[in-house]
């Protein structure tokens, strides 16, 4: 008795309400979930082609790691924004690092690198 | 021999490059691989005895995806689907005294193609029946552990008497009655209209599945998604049966949530027409959820049996992609010839990481 109930109920809430509310996709039970991923901001998973990119690459570049076949970690390209994030570090960090060890160290290192050019 | 194998392979090459030749500049194309690793460590007590298994969660399998789409044209976009699943010890495969890592099953899960057009979506091969997850509407934000399938987690426990006897399963004696699940099938759904969908698909054994969806976002009321399906197994299943079965679930502004699953089936000529009732009640907040949970089937195995089950959840999702959860429950049976039927408790604790 209570299933057809229970079902009424469902019709009378489809239909009833179908009048207003704004649709959504509700979430899958037992699916792999929506959303962004441990490796991809996109909202579907890693996109190997992307025509619009016009090139292979993983959807978020920043996050991973590209593993060579010997196994090494080499550094991911980053995009601009990313490195303009790093430029701003940069200049937080040159500001706030005048007079520390560090900051001599890299004072020496600029010297050593005009040095460098120079010698070419 | 020799010179038909190069005769051939000059014909194909050259019939490739006309076809590649000839295809057309498509106007958005995406491949995308995803996937989830799901594992847990789960407890089990059967009243005689327990065990610790190191399991994949049943409830959403560890697997991986290819998916691809073109937008052939301004109205029609087609589509693929590539999912399997790998399943090592899977937790609705253990019972109590296995001692070792189970089996590994490699499984297809979803092959097929769609295409999307201005009257509908047309799917073809194997996925989702059109009935497949009307059972199962759940915003609890808590499905990664705790659904209205319970036997997904643990179905293959058994239910001993005092004596250690086997009685049954847990999976033998529930099931949420959730369409023919996924299916080498042709499919239809229509498009979406004020959140409302109709879908109906056909498969091997002229079984067929015609199901309704409806979600909808009410601002200050919160969401609500609603599904029925009405199922004809036909000569797919013996004895054959038809079956109706649906699920409506609430999330308020607040975080509470309500969920209620329920369906029944007409196995011919066996005079049992089982049922089942599901119902949660959850609060989401921040990056919680929690949730309580009672179902019970009625006379899925045996006439008046009473296969129930209470539990609880918490899921945390701290990062994209990373949820870690754990769950407890306890299921029992009562059947009418059969006295002394002890509990099963479990445990299950666990991450799934999307990828």
């Amino acid at each position: 008795m209570l299933t057809p109930m229970v079902l009424l109920v469902s019709i009378m809430i489809m239909g009833v309400w179908s009048c207003a509310g704004k649709p959504f996709d509700p979430p899958q039970a037992g699916e792999i979930p929506r959303g962004p991923g441990i490796f991809t901001k996109g909202p579907d998973g890693a996109v190997l082609y992307d025509s619009n990119k016009e090139s292979l690459s993983p959807a978020s570049p920043s996050q991973t790691i590209a593993t060579s076949s010997a196994g090494t970690e080499q550094p991911a390209v980053t995009s601009d924004y990313e490195d303009f994030e790093a430029y701003r570090e940069w200049l937080l960090w040159k500001k706030s690092a005048v007079g520390t060890p560090e900051y001599e160290e890299f004072q020496q290192w600029r010297e050593w690198r005009k040095y460098q050019e120079w010698r070419k | 021999m020799k010179n038909n194998f190069f005769k051939y392979l000059s014909y194909s090459s050259i019939v490739a490059v006309i076809i590649l030749l000839g295809l057309q500049p498509v106007q958005a194309v995406e491949v995308k691989l995803s996937g989830q690793i799901n594992r847990a460590v789960m407890w089990a007590d059967n009243g005689e005895d327990s065990e610790v298994f190191n399991v994949d969660n049943g409830n959403s399998s560890t697997r991986f995806r290819l998916t691809g789409s073109e937008e052939v044209n301004d109205s029609v976009k087609v589509g693929v689907v590539w999912e399997n699943e790998f399943v090592s010890n899977g937790s609705g495969n253990v019972d109590i005294g296995q001692e070792n890592d189970g089996t590994s099953d490699f499984n297809e899960r979803k092959m097929e193609a769609y295409f999307v057009m201005p009257f509908g979506k047309v799917s073809i091969g194997q996925g989702d029946g059109a009935g497949n997850g009307t059972s199962e509407e759940d915003l609890s934000g808590t499905s990664v552990i705790m659904y209205s399938s319970v036997g997904d987690t643990s179905g293959s426990i058994n239910f001993r008497d005092d004596d250690d006897n086997k009685i049954a399963t847990i999976g033998s004696t529930r099931t949420n009655f959730d369409g023919l699940s996924r299916n080498d099938r042709v499919r239809y759904d229509t498009p979406k209209f004020r959140g409302a969908t109709l879908s109906v698909s056909g498969t091997n054994g002229d079984a067929y599945e015609l199901a309704a969806r409806y979600s909808g976002d009410f601002d200050s009321l919160g969401k609500i998604t609603a599904a029925i399906a009405y199922v004809d197994a036909n000569k797919r299943k013996d004895p054959e049966w038809t079956q109706i079965g649906g699920s409506v679930s609430w999330l308020h502004t607040s975080g509470i949530n309500l969920t209620v699953s329920s369906g029944s089936r007409d196995i011919d000529n066996t005079g049992r027409d089982p049922v089942n009732y599901y119902g949660k009640l959850g609060y989401k907040f921040d990056i919680h959820a929690i949730a309580v949970e009672y179902g019970v089937t009625e006379d899925l195995d045996q006439n008046k049996d009473k296969s129930k089950n209470y539990g609880l959840a918490y899921v945390m999702k701290p990062w994209n992609g990373v949820e870690f959860y754990g769950t407890y429950r306890i299921f029992e049976l009562d059947r009418d010839d059969t006295s002394n039927i002890e509990d099963i408790q479990q445990v299950m604790i666990g991450t799934r990481v999307k990828f």
